[in-house]
């Protein structure tokens, strides 16, 4: 397998290899950032920030789910850049001008300019909810949602129980969608 | 109280409907969770609503990156190595200027005036030796001018204003001749310089050969110091938000 020549080629001290792994999970890592910090620069730094802890842990991975090890060092980062920011608390998100909306993009079939706007509106819309949830259960519900992954991963992810994440993805949900419905984006 | 059990039936199912909806119930509890669901519009309702929410988080596509995360090898060890081999370079010059300056002091290098008088030859004469040599030279030749003077006086008439005046000696005494002659000036002269470490850059003289090393290697000193400290100070502040990391973005 790929991933695994990869892991074993960094391991041995070869960047070339692990810059190959950045480049298979980089939007991955990035876009849980993005999430996560609902910042553009600040995922910037913690994608940045992730990579390189990993480069330098690489050894001590021993096998198993990569891509659930590199999010975990990501949604750590993530932790600590949420608290930093908890200390130095720079503004409200609603300030933040239109230039630094996160573009969402929603998959859409082939659809009417009309429809298109919609779809854009609604994806920030999105983003926007996601920014509201408590920091746990954003993390589950970004994972689960948006990257497919199991709750055993996610579990793995954010270091707790499997009825945990359970609990956590169940919660977020519905906060998510009470969000919606006071925004009118849902529809029922 | 079929409510309150009603509630109780409801709360449960509900927090089983994200399960429901990722397929992670096992057959029986699908099947307690469909037959409640048959039977509850509130809890139809509620699945509905957490489905389409799920559907929505499901249509959203993954940012592209800004750029790309690759890591590439700084240059550390480079920097490293040069900036040891100048400061290597800068103790040793610094070990150089301390060893020639000891052996100044302590006279250790030939043709080289000591700072102490100790470290004089002893074939050289110090001023005071000089002087006396000339003096006793003096006296050999020109007799002992004491014992005329007495003399002299003894001679000499009493003056008009009385015994026990000074008197100026009377012409024909000899007095020491302390003019110095040419070659013992050019002797005294060059006892001085030794003396006083002359060499120096008082007067615009001529810097001595190694006066010369202490002064090349002084400037070596500062300069490979200078710069060390500069080189030094930059790899601190331009790689303080990289501290510590050997890997930088490519």
């Amino acid at each position: 397998m790929e991933e695994a020549r990869l892991i074993r080629g960094c391991q041995a001290g070869d960047l070339a290899h692990f810059n190959g792994l950045v480049e298979l999970y980089q939007q991955q890592v990035y876009n849980l950032a993005l999430r996560m910090l609902h910042d553009t620069e600040a995922a910037e730094d913690a994608t940045q920030e992730a990579f390189l802890l990993a480069y330098r842990a690489i050894k001590k991975f021993r096998g198993g789910n990569f891509k659930a090890w590199l999010l975990h060092i990501t949604a750590n980062v993530c932790r600590d850049h949420l608290r930093s920011a908890r200390r130095h608390p720079i503004g409200s998100l609603d300030d933040l001008g239109p230039d630094v909306q996160i573009q969402t993009r929603l998959t859409g079939l082939s659809e009417s300019p009309e429809d298109y706007a919609l779809r854009v509106e609604l994806g920030q819309v999105i983003n926007s909810g996601l920014a509201t949830l408590p920091p746990d259960q954003r993390l589950a519900v970004i994972l689960c949602d948006i990257h497919g992954l199991t709750y055993e991963e996610i579990a793995q992810v954010a270091a707790c129980s499997v009825g945990t994440v359970r609990s956590r993805i169940s919660r977020g949900r519905a906060r998510l969608r009470d969000y919606l419905l006071r925004h009118g984006e849902l529809l029922p | 109280m079929f409510g309150l059990s009603r509630k109780t039936e409801c709360d449960k199912i509900r927090g089983k409907l994200s399960e429901y909806i990722d397929k992670r119930l096992d057959a029986v509890q699908q099947e307690r969770v469909e037959a409640h669901l048959r039977g509850c519009q509130a809890c139809r309702t509620e699945l509905e609503s957490l489905q389409s929410t799920v559907n929505l988080l499901h249509r959203v596509t993954l940012v592209p990156v800004p750029h790309s995360f690759t890591l590439a090898e700084a240059e550390p060890a480079r920097r490293r190595i040069a900036l040891n081999v100048l400061r290597g370079a800068t103790a040793f010059a610094a070990l150089a200027l301390t060893i020639l300056l000891l052996g100044d002091l302590f006279s250790f290098f030939g043709g080289v005036a000591p700072l102490g008088r100790e470290a004089l030859p002893a074939s050289a004469p110090t001023l005071a030796e000089s002087r006396d040599q000339q003096l006793s030279a003096a006296d050999e030749t020109r007799g002992a001018p004491t014992e005329e003077i007495g003399g002299a006086l003894e001679k000499a008439p009493t003056s008009k204003y009385g015994e026990g005046a000074v008197q100026t000696p009377a012409a024909g005494v000899l007095q020491p001749d302390l003019t110095p002659v040419p070659e013992v000036a050019a002797e005294e002269k060059e006892a001085t310089e030794r003396e006083f470490g002359l060499g120096s850059w008082a007067g615009g003289r001529i810097v001595g050969p190694l006066r010369g090393i202490h002064v090349v290697l002084l400037g070596v000193v500062a300069v490979l110091g200078g710069i060390t400290a500069f080189i030094s100070r930059r790899q601190r502040s331009g790689a303080g938000d990289r501290e510590g990391r050997r890997i930088k973005n490519a």
